[in-house]
């Protein structure tokens, strides 16, 4: 079975199959081998590439692009939020998430996995022209910080085109594998660093990668997936629309046409000044018969998106900080061309590295690549072919105030499952919630939530004393499936943390919840633990093993925080206080109880 | 010429592989990595790839293996490696690591769906 190699890129689209013992990038039907991930629908008719570019002026709310920068995303993220407006098409939020509506006879909503699968759709058809087989197995490449409600959608959108995903790739990844093939490797060294910078049209990613002993090894990634090309294309679509108002005291950011034709110039202008130093801006009629001629030159346009480079540097910096010893840079990617980019990150290594720029098919190769490896191709030039991928994200679970516990550390290898005990708070608890996030920070809140589930049915017991196993498994595509079970009773509960399909109802009792006050919750439960606590004291229901200086320390941190309490109520509220006498609390008393309710009596 | 000789040598493992994968249950870090108690680390990392190239569930070696198997054998290995490099800070038999969320929020949510 033939696989195909698929790079979904946030403004085009490549697909490469392994043949003859190399890999072939396959060209549309007008001859090139990037199709841009257009989609128009007019009437009844959908038209996919360069035709849908081509009939944006005419159709700008018929025809959408960059559905990746919305998919698996909520309505109401910022990344949404923040670009919507330079968009000639209209995105409305139904379940909380971004669709498109498209005026036309037929479905007029759309998804962000349905335009994507339309395009995965042509790729598919592309790839099975040239091969004159059916091919139903790919792999796709993903940016490494793509969140798992992301890799979700990029796999719902590819089972909705036909196709079954043999692997989500991370793109460093698969430009290191094609890197690695084209260069003459050291299958016995050890230790061969190499940093790949990746920056596309939307997003970047900065990796580190081993190759030692002949196998790939990412040992970090850091990124940021929406930071790239389309993020300097707004900044000057944005600087041309104030432009032309100071001139003309005219908004064109009401005229869709006039938007998406000023976009197409500034991308142009964009490229052009990676040679030049001068870019011209030259559009006729347009809006309300208005000839708009301008011009931008490369120390402007380094300006405008000045913040958005440093952004870029301080995550190439923050990686090889933490990296001695790189042997080698390469940069993947379109926006990698702009010569500042170019210039800081030569100077960041100190001129001293070989910093090599790769060609834009890279990626799609190193998917096509892994898709020959994945569908069993025995050619001895695949053997090395071998790379041990990361979690781009910790994931872990919110415990005693509001700290997130990790399950699985980023950059543990993958596949990979953990395991943690957690407990009840109270006694006789018969459910635990859980919630689950992924993300670095300490607080669990700072963190994206990737869902909630209850454990319940859990049998009466003394606090501390339930052992409930979380299992976390991530997969070679770093999707996350939890499991949870009561270790004495062995009831068990799977879970899909992310997709569409989660739990609506425990969400929005659970976003009520968080819109209250969050003064007035941490209190509460500040205050409810206290008094149980001191009522488990006072009527003498510890354990009976409990050593009396247990006992006294136990006292004495319930007493701490009935003084804070009192104090408190004066000073005003102060969440974070709160919370660090909340884990100070849960602390001391988890240690004690634990440690004489699971012992046996 | 180094390129020759790996594949000659992978070659010469595709039917029984060079390190395979302990039979009995439990088996020790050190029998998933065939190696004695005094190996040092230069070893056990140079091992770790051997058995990463055979072993890893993307690797042609691995194919004929049940998925699911590939997956707990590769998941065993890199367990294994961790213990043997002292990575991993995860003792067995330890204690719960807290209670999830806050009592608030789990009264408060059992009293509204009441």
């Amino acid at each position: 079975m033939v696989a195909l190699g698929i790079d979904l890129g946030t403004s085009s689209c490549r697909v490469g199959v392994w043949k003859h013992d190399h890999v072939e990038i396959i060209t549309n039907e007008h001859g090139n081998r990037a199709t841009p991930c257009y989609v128009s629908m007019v009437a009844n008719k959908c038209v996919i590439g360069e035709e849908a570019k081509r009939q944006v002026p005419s159709y700008p709310q018929n025809t959408i692009f960059n559905a990746k920068r919305f998919i698996g995303r909520k309505f109401n993220d910022l990344e949404v939020q923040s670009v919507m407006k330079y968009y000639p098409f209209d995105l409305f939020s139904k379940d909380g998430r971004p669709y498109v509506t498209i005026e036309r006879q037929g479905q007029q909503d759309f998804s962000a996995e349905e335009i994507s699968s339309v395009i995965l759709k042509k790729m598919k058809s592309l790839g099975e022209v040239h091969l004159g087989v059916p091919c139903e197995d790919v792999v796709i490449t993903v940016p490494c910080y793509f969140t798992d409600a992301q890799r979700r959608a990029t796999q719902n959108a590819a089972k909705l085109a036909g196709l079954k995903v043999l692997r989500l790739l991370n793109d460093s990844t698969a430009a290191v594998i094609a890197n690695g093939l084209a260069s003459d490797r050291d299958l016995e060294s050890d230790e061969h660093r190499i940093l790949v910078i990746g920056l596309g049209a939307g997003a970047l990613d900065v990796t580190s990668v081993q190759d030692q002993w002949g196998v790939f090894e990412v040992e970090t990634v850091a990124g940021d997936c929406h930071l790239g090309g389309e993020d300097f294309d707004d900044r000057l679509v944005f600087h041309f629309v104030q432009e032309f108002w100071s001139q003309h005291q005219k908004d064109i950011s009401l005229d869709p046409r006039a938007l998406w034709r000023l976009r197409a110039e500034c991308e142009r202008a964009k490229c052009a000044l990676s040679s030049a130093t001068r870019a011209d801006i030259a559009l006729e009629y347009l809006h309300d018969g208005i000839d708009f001629y301008s011009s931008i030159t490369r120390a402007q346009f380094e300006a405008i998106c000045s913040d958005l480079f440093q952004r870029i540097l301080d995550r190439v910096e923050k990686v090889l900080r933490n990296k001695d010893s790189v042997a080698e840079v390469i940069l993947a990617g379109g926006s990698t061309r702009i010569p500042y980019i170019q210039t800081m990150i030569s100077k960041l290594v100190c001129g001293k590295l070989p910093v090599k720029n790769l060609n834009p098919e890279t990626v799609a190769t190193g998917a096509a690549v892994m898709a020959a490896v994945l569908s069993g191709n025995l050619s001895p030039k695949l053997e090395d072919t071998l790379a041990l991928d990361v979690a781009s994200f910790s994931l872990g679970i919110q415990t005693a105030g509001g700290v997130m516990t990790h399950v699985i550390s980023s950059s543990a290898t993958i596949p990979t499952r953990k395991s943690e005990i957690f407990t009840t708070y109270a006694d006789n608890q018969s459910s635990l919630i859980f919630r689950v996030f992924e993300g670095d920070n300490e607080r669990a809140n700072d963190n994206n939530l990737l869902g909630i589930f209850e454990l319940s049915d859990i049998p009466p017991a003394p606090r501390g004393v339930p052992r409930i196993e979380v299992r976390f498994d991530i997969d070679a595509n770093n999707i996350l499936d939890v499991t949870a079970f009561d270790q004495n009773t062995g009831r068990m509960k799977g879970v899909t943390v992310s997709g569409p399909a989660q739990n609506h109802a425990m969400d929005d009792s659970y976003q009520q919840f968080m819109d209250e006050d969050a003064g007035t919750r941490v209190k509460k439960t500040l205050d409810w633990y206290t008094s149980n606590l001191r009522l488990l004291i006072t009527e003498d229901k510890l354990p009976g093993t409990v050593k009396a200086s247990e006992k006294a320390s136990l006292e004495s941190a319930v007493k701490r925080a009935e003084e804070f309490l009192s104090m408190a109520e004066k000073e005003g509220p102060n969440v974070e206080r709160y919370e660090e006498m909340q884990q100070m609390l849960e602390t001391t008393s988890l240690s004690i109880l634990r440690k004489h309710g699971t012992a046996p009596s | 010429g180094l390129r020759a000789l790996v594949h000659l040598r992978l070659a010469s493992t595709v039917s029984g592989t060079q390190y395979p994968f302990p039979q009995h249950p439990r088996p020790t870090p050190h029998q998933i990595f065939h190696l004695s108690y005094g190996a040092s680390q230069a070893d056990i990392k140079s091992r770790y790839y051997e058995l990463v190239r055979e072993h890893h569930p993307d690797s042609a070696h691995a194919q004929h293996i049940p998925p699911s198997e590939r997956h707990s054998r590769f998941q065993a290995i890199t367990a294994a490696y961790e213990t043997l490099t002292g990575k991993s800070g995860l003792q067995f038999g330890s204690g719960p690591r807290g209670s999830p969320s806050d009592v608030y929020m789990y009264e408060e949510l059992m009293r509204r769906r009441r």
